[in-house]
């Protein structure tokens, strides 16, 4: 029998290789073949499926499949394949995930991703084997379709610096909030939503007091929540999935509900997907989003239809942005033939997007990130339901809020924003 | 004053929360030398079947009952029909209750999916207790009071009982128990299942806190690790010290210092580890 000791230092040796084993994956490698004509379209989409954000992530691969069900399995003659891909919200585990799809399915496309860390852990990867990549789950900080662009890379979901920024304005104006906390999950997407916020919350002339970063997996919100100052006009989060249900449910038990407004920099706690989970504790939130599922337009009320039909229940942003980004992919197809492997051709196709989606009119500027409406919503129970209603919409936003691109990469970038409010 | 008294409250409902998921791992690990790595599984699996349980019945009371008590029976199976056959055998103890833990998770995650699933709290203690200008959440004064209860209950059952002062011993010398006639094999599998009842307790209790979601029993794992190592092994005391301290720090920690939110848990443990390795109250060591 080993000493006490020994078993102790052991027993955390052994949950030290664990923890690295269960979070490290494996890799695989396969040999790359020249693809036949008219072989099935191969379409990788990747996913969250298991984790904190798994209730958003089937909508990514329900988005997918319901538009090939659609066209009925072919796009420009061609028959189409997906490959569903779950990498547990971890950004390695994205990356080995995008390496079997590539090197082994050899998919011709990968689309999806929920989590900024997964995509730009991915992008060089993807920008070195030239594979089409279109970020169509909230994947969203600047610097994917910002900086040293990749011509592989397009996103159709949305950007931290294009829609929480019409927000900001909205609660200085409308809302008539002068001064405001910020609570962000602390990773790079969340932290770049709320840092979107903050500026223009500054620039319409409110001030931001405090700024706060619960890790993402964060159970107890108690501390954070007794730290929230009680004289600010508006606290503006992004504390996503299931950390956000629990976020708010404690912010009413502490009393906070309905005395400080709670403003969703994105969809977070206000996602249809976490929205019945989060109940009427999340009433009276106001939110700024790409895509509701309350859109009235027929192209929107048909694919919420077809959506429930399917899925029996109603679409969140991944699945819309997915499915546009599927129709894209059809839409370029359509254009060259059916050729995918002419990749320059169907990358040059894929630019010149323009659709009338489910939420609107969209297309891509020239760093191949989607331009389009921007929608603000407050959360409201109607019958015994909590739905979006739409107060505001912004119509045709880009990810650089009408400057030209070389102007507004002069300012900071969002990320370096983090720490500097609230001094 | 007020920011002093919420936070105090808020760490000691974590440390009771803490305490629960930490007293039996305790137990197991100091009576039979392993880490129960199941205990993680037991504490998740609780947490699911309660939310199923309270789902269908809409009784959280019921679930507090049945559910441990279910979670028991597992944990008294398992012990009695594969761990005993490596009595002594630790490291096959371990991998063996290792494997039984991705059996729970697939499982789990097969039956209850990917998501992530709160469960209610009773009504009465849904809203919040207001004294002066301070808000605090009736379910976490539930939180802390079970805690004592059971802390209580624990100190009583191991300082006045027969059974108690068999698993004291067991804990101090096993081999002189046996010699002393004691069937130690029995002891051990009640003890077990003792510890997958308070995992599976935790679960419940904490199950509208901290919710049940795949690779929460990990989390809990290593959280329990923590506060075994911070009280000593097989100390009842020493878990619900650890697990108070844990909570303070850890609460202050992220209301003081956020950025070092990840930190401040693993900081006390590293601390106690290099200057008092048995813990603060261990036994042995």
């Amino acid at each position: 029998m080993p000493k006490p000791r020994h078993a102790l230092t052991l027993s955390v040796g052994v949950l030290t290789v664990l923890v690295a084993a269960v979070t490290g994956g494996m890799s695989r490698g396969a040999f790359a073949q020249a693809p036949a004509a008219r072989t099935p379209i191969k379409i990788g989409v990747l996913s969250p499926l298991s984790g904190p954000l798994a209730a958003l992530a089937r909508d990514v691969v329900d988005g997918a499949r319901l538009y090939v069900d659609e066209v009925h399995g072919e796009m420009a003659g061609r028959k189409v394949e997906l490959i569903v891909e779950d990498y547990e919200f971890k950004a390695a585990v994205a990356l080995t995930k995008t390496k079997k799809l590539v090197e082994r399915d050899q998919v011709h496309v990968v689309v999806g991703v929920i989590l900024s860390a997964a995509v730009l852990a991915m992008k060089e990867y993807i920008h070195a084997h030239e594979v089409p990549f279109i970020v169509s789950g909230a994947a969203v900080a600047e610097s994917i379709t910002m900086e040293k662009p990749s011509p592989y890379v397009f996103r159709t979901s949305f950007s931290a610096s294009q829609v929480p920024p019409p927000l900001g304005k909205f609660a200085y104006d409308k809302l008539k909030a002068r001064t405001a906390t910020v609570i962000a999950g602390d990773t790079v997407g969340t932290i770049e939503l709320v840092m979107g916020f903050a500026r223009a919350f500054e620039e319409a002339g409110g001030k931001v007091v405090q700024e706060l970063y619960p890790p993402i997996g964060t159970t107890d919100f108690g501390p954070y929540i007794g730290k929230i100052r009680r004289d600010v006009g508006v606290v503006a989060t992004l504390v996503p999935g299931a950390d956000g249900i629990r976020f708010i449910k404690q912010y009413e038990e502490f009393g906070l509900k309905g005395k400080i407004t709670v403003v969703d920099t994105a969809p977070g706690i206000t996602d249809i997907a976490v929205l019945p989970a989060a109940g009427t504790s999340a009433v009276g939130m106001y939110a700024t989003n790409a895509y509701v599922h309350t859109i009235k337009s027929p192209a929107n009320e048909k694919f919420v239809r077809a959506f429930r039909a399917k899925t029996g229940r109603d679409p969140g942003g991944p699945g819309e942005y997915t499915y546009s980004a599927l129709a894209a992919i059809n839409q370029a197809l359509g254009a060259t033939g059916g050729n995918i492997e002419a990749k320059a051709k169907f990358l040059e196709a894929l630019r010149r997007m323009d659709l009338e989606a489910p939420r609107g009119r969209i297309r891509f500027d020239r760093y191949q990130h989607v331009v389009q409406d921007v929608i603000i919503t407050r959360i409201d129970k109607v019958g015994d339901q909590i739905v979006p209603v739409i107060v505001e919409t912004v119509r045709g936003v880009d990810q650089f809020l009408g400057l030209s691109p070389e102007e507004y990469l002069k300012r900071p970038r969002l990320i370096a924003l983090k720490g500097t409010f609230g001094k | 004053m007020e920011f002093w008294i919420v936070q105090s409250l808020n760490g000691i409902a974590f440390g009771m929360l803490l305490f629960l998921l930490a007293a039996g791992l305790s137990l197991v690990f100091g009576l039979m030398r392993i880490v129960n790595l199941t205990h993680g599984s037991f504490y998740l699996l609780g947490a699911y079947i309660g939310f199923t349980v309270i789902g269908r019945t809409g009784s959280f009371l019921l679930a507090v009952v049945v559910v441990p008590l279910a979670i028991a029976a597992l944990g008294l199976v398992m012990h009695r029909f594969l761990l005993r056959r490596f009595q002594g055998a630790e490291l096959s103890q371990v991998l063996l209750t290792f494997g039984a833990l991705f059996i729970f998770a697939d499982f789990s995650l097969w039956y209850w999916g990917g998501y992530s699933h709160v469960l209610s709290k009773p009504a009465f203690l849904a809203g919040s207790l207001t004294i002066g200008t301070i808000v605090f959440p009736a379910y976490r004064i539930f939180v802390i009071v079970t805690g004592v209860i059971i802390a209580l209950l624990f100190w009583l059952i191991l300082e006045r009982t027969r059974l108690g002062s068999m698993v004291r011993a067991g804990v101090d010398d096993e081999e002189m128990v046996r010699g002393l006639g004691i069937n130690t094999p029995r002891l051990f599998t009640a003890v077990f299942a003792l510890g997958a009842f308070l995992a599976a307790l935790s679960g419940i209790i904490g199950g509208p806190l901290v919710g049940a979601y795949p690779g929460a029993d990990f989390e809990v794992l290593l959280l329990a690790l923590v506060v075994v190592i911070i009280g000593g092994l097989g100390s009842i005391g020493g878990a619900f010290v650890g697990s108070l301290l844990v909570g303070l720090i850890d609460t202050f920690g992220r209301a003081l210092v956020p950025e070092l939110a990840m930190f401040t848990i693993f900081a006390p443990m590293a601390i106690i580890l290099a200057l008092r390795p048995r813990g603060l109250f261990g036994r042995i060591g």
